[in-house]
């Protein structure tokens, strides 16, 4: 995906992988959400089904990471995909339990495992 | 007066480079032989700025270079380098030096280096010594989405600083803090709900557009005051919105409610902060972090 700052989108096999490089604050901002309106097209365009969330590089996130998370995944739900997510921190962790989101998506150590449970 | 420590195993160049720093009336010199007894000298006394070779027995320039980077990150290091060893001092520099002077242009280049370098360390030093002297902070905000970061940064500085908690702890608290200002500006300032961005994701940002430039909205701010007092962090967070009824918000961890984008970030600072209440109106949002508490044993 050309001009990316905020995401960098990778391919293996036909898994996408999205990984925020950088802490997206409150989302509101046009650049943010315009990446990240094209991240979603992508996938429409592509009927994307499977999609790894490498989150290694941020130290924490919020109820709007949440939020883009449960999209993603509505999306992928539609044409029965699969949605994992890989390299959480300790509060990163912390906040999918607190959300009860470690009930409805793998949350796997590496991209590699995540990556196998999407397949 | 700044205090500058040089490091060169070789007393002759040790000699040298100290007659030249000399030549400043402000510089105060102390020297060591090597690495190891650089380190010692920067525990022992502080030091605003390192001159090291980069050639030393035993822990070398780039060793030097990652050790005080690592402990004294507000201290510059200007490399000395001979004929043939450039390729190392790009590695330090890589590795977090601020400049180098080649050794045979010492006499022309070091002083003029030490004082540009010093200029800006020691405002940067200054800085930091206020911050921990301070033990309370209050901002007036505008509906900006591009201040949340930066306000939340500088709580995260000052929250270590007064040493309210470890590493992780602020990290929580900061969490927590994001939040209260998302629903300060986006909620509570301009009124935008949680659904629109959920369902019509380019309506949300299109509201907040106009929103921020109309009346009465763009008048509003958002008042937050952070203080560290008899062993808790005090964070008050107010928007000048309608306020809001906390009691209605569901139970986003209801499995009914996963999917819903209400009522998590609530969730979040309640669960990372010791106390959570609003006033009345719902337009004001207290939270506590007792200090005793804030450590790893709590999970």
């Amino acid at each position: 995906m050309e001009n990316a700052r905020f995401f960098v989108i990778e391919k293996e096999g036909e898994v996408l992988i999205m990984a925020p490089v950088r802490e997206l604050g409150s989302f509101a901002e046009d650049e943010v959400r315009d990446e990240w309106d094209r991240i979603l097209e992508y996938i429409e365009k592509n009927q994307t089904r499977r999609v790894v969330l490498d989150l290694g590089d941020l130290h924490y996130f919020g109820s709007v990471m949440l939020e883009m998370m449960v999209v993603v995944w509505k999306r992928l739900s539609q044409s029965k995909g699969k949605f994992a997510i890989c390299n959480v921190s300790k509060v990163g962790k912390e906040i999918l339990h607190i959300a009860k989101f470690d009930t409805i998506w793998p949350i796997c150590a590496t991209r590699a495992e995540a990556v196998q449970a999407v397949l | 007066m700044a205090r500058v420590l040089v490091v060169d195993d070789s007393p002759v160049d040790r000699t040298l480079v100290c007659g030249l720093l000399k030549k400043s009336p402000h510089l105060e010199i102390v020297t060591a032989s090597d690495g190891d007894e650089a380190i010692q000298k920067l525990h022992a006394q502080s030091m605003n700025l390192v001159v090291t070779d980069l050639m030393m027995p035993g822990m070398d320039g780039l060793q030097l270079v990652a050790q005080v980077v690592s402990q004294f990150p507000l201290v510059p290091i200007v490399l000395m380098t001979g004929q043939g060893s450039e390729q190392i001092a790009v590695r330090a520099l890589q590795a977090g030096a601020a400049s180098y002077v080649p050794k045979a242009q010492l006499s022309d280049l070091i002083v003029e280096t030490v004082e540009n370098l010093l200029a800006m360390a020691l405002e940067e030093q200054t800085n930091v010594r206020l911050m921990e002297c301070m033990s309370a902070c209050s901002f007036t905000l505008e509906n900006d989405a591009k201040i949340i970061a930066p306000v939340i940064s500088f709580l995260h500085r000052f929250i270590h600083n007064v040493r309210l908690c470890d590493e992780t702890n602020g990290i929580r608290v900061c969490v927590a803090l994001e939040e209260a200002l998302n629903n300060a500006i986006f909620h509570g300032n301009l009124e935008i709900s949680s659904d629109i961005r959920e369902h019509d994701p380019k309506g949300y940002r299109r509201l907040i557009s106009e929103r921020s430039v109309i009346s009465p909205y763009q008048e509003r701010r958002v008042f937050l005051s952070a203080s560290v007092h008899d062993g808790y962090g005090r964070f008050i967070i107010r928007d000048q919105g309608p306020g809001f009824n906390v009691g209605v918000l569901p139970d986003p961890t209801d499995p009914t409610n996963l999917e819903r984008p209400r009522g998590r970030g609530l969730l979040l600072m309640r669960t990372f902060m010791d106390e959570v209440r609003y006033n009345q109106s719902g337009n004001e949002v207290t939270m506590l972090k007792y200090a005793a508490l804030a450590t790893e044993s709590r999970q």
